[in-house]
């Protein structure tokens, strides 16, 4: 029963082909099969949006994937999104804005807003707040991660 | 997590297949409601059949009148297609409330139907728009009323070897109109407390109501119809006496519960308040 089935996706425009676990969630995959631990688990049940990540250019909560579902699919983890020496300029915003606090919805949000500027490069306010509401912060109260994306928007033409 | 094998069938006679040699079986779309309840290990199928990539069921078309919306369609999708925001408006609301942009890009509304939790809030809209389910096997297709096809929480009448193809509903005319409304516990990733769905039909000259479908969630143990309340609709006008009648009756005739989310009592008021919203609302865009 315990047997492992192979699967190809892009991870970070990189192709991958590994073995996993049939039931083994996309979050423990990424975790602890491939080491990025960037994405974060909280409430394993949809809610707080720390496992975000991004399947084919939509946010999706990696608790609630099956590994194997993202067979031949595009997959990007805040890992995908920038490194130490180039930050994305949407990373850069939430440093210069105050946007992170104890950092554990900080990689979702990021995810979030990354979808959110792809689709919407000029949001509204009101559409920015309605982009994190799949996103629990604990510590931000919102308003800085707001300014933050709305800078980048800005910066947007 | 319990153990199981995974497919993914390219085609709808292969999920059959599939499914006939695997009895114990559980059917993932978008897994939102069963990545939860895998969790919490309360699913025991030796295989999951992932029906998500279907054509068959991933198509959203209009034929002489009548729309079909593919069980694997995403709320995301549904919010985004123009055929449903022209003709199936208070279906895109009902499916923009559902939990969270995440839990839209991949909870699907054959799910919700599948799931049949009495709070899910397409299947009062998709009532109220008069819907048909369309059920698919290795022997045919048959298709009921939505209505008919919740037992109970998490209870529906589909068979072994069934799945959803499809829900189907004609568009409105423009005599007719649907409005949805939810009360959640907060504006995101709330499941309601309380849903419901109003449908109207008038005589435009006289200004009186021909046809009225009013459907309700999370007041009784599966989605509702109150038809007592439709037939006091039938021939008058929605005069403000009117509405608070209808909204009485409806107040007066399910049979809400107290669980986590709310109160039996409160339940009864809120239906009776967004009785009157909806009948309201769908009132205002036909007169
Ligand atoms: C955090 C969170 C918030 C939520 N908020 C809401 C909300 O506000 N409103 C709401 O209504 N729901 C909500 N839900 C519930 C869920 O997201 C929806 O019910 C969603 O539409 C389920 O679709 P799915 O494709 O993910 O279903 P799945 O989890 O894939 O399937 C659900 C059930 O339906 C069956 N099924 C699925 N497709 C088919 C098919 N084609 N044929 C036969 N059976 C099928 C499955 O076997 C399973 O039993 C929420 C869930 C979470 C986790
Ligand atoms: S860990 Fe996935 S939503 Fe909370
Ligand atoms: S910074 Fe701590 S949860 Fe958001």
């Amino acid at each position: 029963m315990e047997e492992k089935m192979k699967i190809k996706f892009l991870l970070n425009k990189k192709n991958i082909e590994v073995e996993v676990l049939p039931n083994r969630r996309l979050i423990d995959f990424l975790r602890d099969d491939l080491d990025l631990i960037g994405t974060k688990l909280g409430c394993g049940e949809g809610d707080c949006g720390a496992c975000t990540v991004i399947i084919n250019g939509k946010t999706a909560n990696s608790c609630l994937v099956l590994a194997p579902q993202v067979d031949g699919k595009e997959v990007i983890t805040i890992e995908g999104l920038g490194d130490y020496d180039k930050l994305d300029s949407l990373q850069q915003a939430f440093i210069d804005e105050g946007a992170v606090q104890c950092g554990f919805c900080t990689p979702g949000m990021l995810l979030s807003a990354k979808t959110l500027l792809d689709e919407n490069p000029k949001p509204s306010r009101e559409e920015i707040m309605r982009s994190m509401s799949g996103n629990l912060c604990r510590c931000t109260g919102y308003v800085k991660i707001a300014n933050a994306i709305e800078k980048v928007a800005n910066a947007n033409n | 997590m319990s153990q199981f094998i995974y497919k993914k069938p390219k085609q709808l006679q292969e999920a059959f297949s599939i499914m006939k040699e695997n009895p114990a079986y559980s059917i993932i779309a978008g897994g939102t409601d069963l990545m939860v309840k895998m969790k919490d290990n309360r699913i025991t199928a030796k295989v999951i059949i992932d029906v998500s990539e279907l054509n068959d069921l991933r198509e959203i078309k209009e034929k002489q009148g009548t729309i079909y919306l593919g069980a694997a369609v995403t709320h995301t999708e549904i919010c985004k297609s123009e055929l449903l925001r022209g003709f199936a408006p208070a279906l895109v609301h009902a499916s923009g409330l559902v939990g969270s942009p995440q839990i839209r890009n991949r909870g699907t509304v054959g799910g919700n139907i599948g799931n049949a939790s009495p709070a899910a809030d397409t299947i009062p809209a998709l009532m109220a728009y008069g819907a048909e389910i369309v059920l698919a096997s290795a022997e045919g297709v048959r298709s009921l009323a939505l209505e008919d096809f919740f037992v109970g929480p998490g209870r529906t009448v589909i068979s072994p070897g069934e799945v959803i193809l499809s829900i189907e509903f004609n568009k409105l005319q423009a005599t007719q109109a649907v409005s949805f409304e939810k009360l959640g516990k907060r504006k995101a990733l709330a499941i309601s407390v309380v849903n419901a769905a109003a449908f109207l039909e008038i005589d435009k000259t006289k200004a009186v109501v021909t046809k009225a479908r009013l459907a309700l969630g999370s007041v009784a143990a599966k989605p509702i119809r109150v038809s007592a309340a439709e037939e006091a609709l039938i021939g008058y006008s929605l005069s403000d006496d009117k509405i608070k009648e209808v909204a009485k009756i409806v107040s007066d005739s399910i049979t809400p519960i107290d669980d986590v989310r709310s109160e039996a009592l409160y339940r009864k008021r809120i239906a009776g308040v967004l009785t009157q919203r909806t009948l309201i609302d769908a009132w205002k865009q036909l007169v």
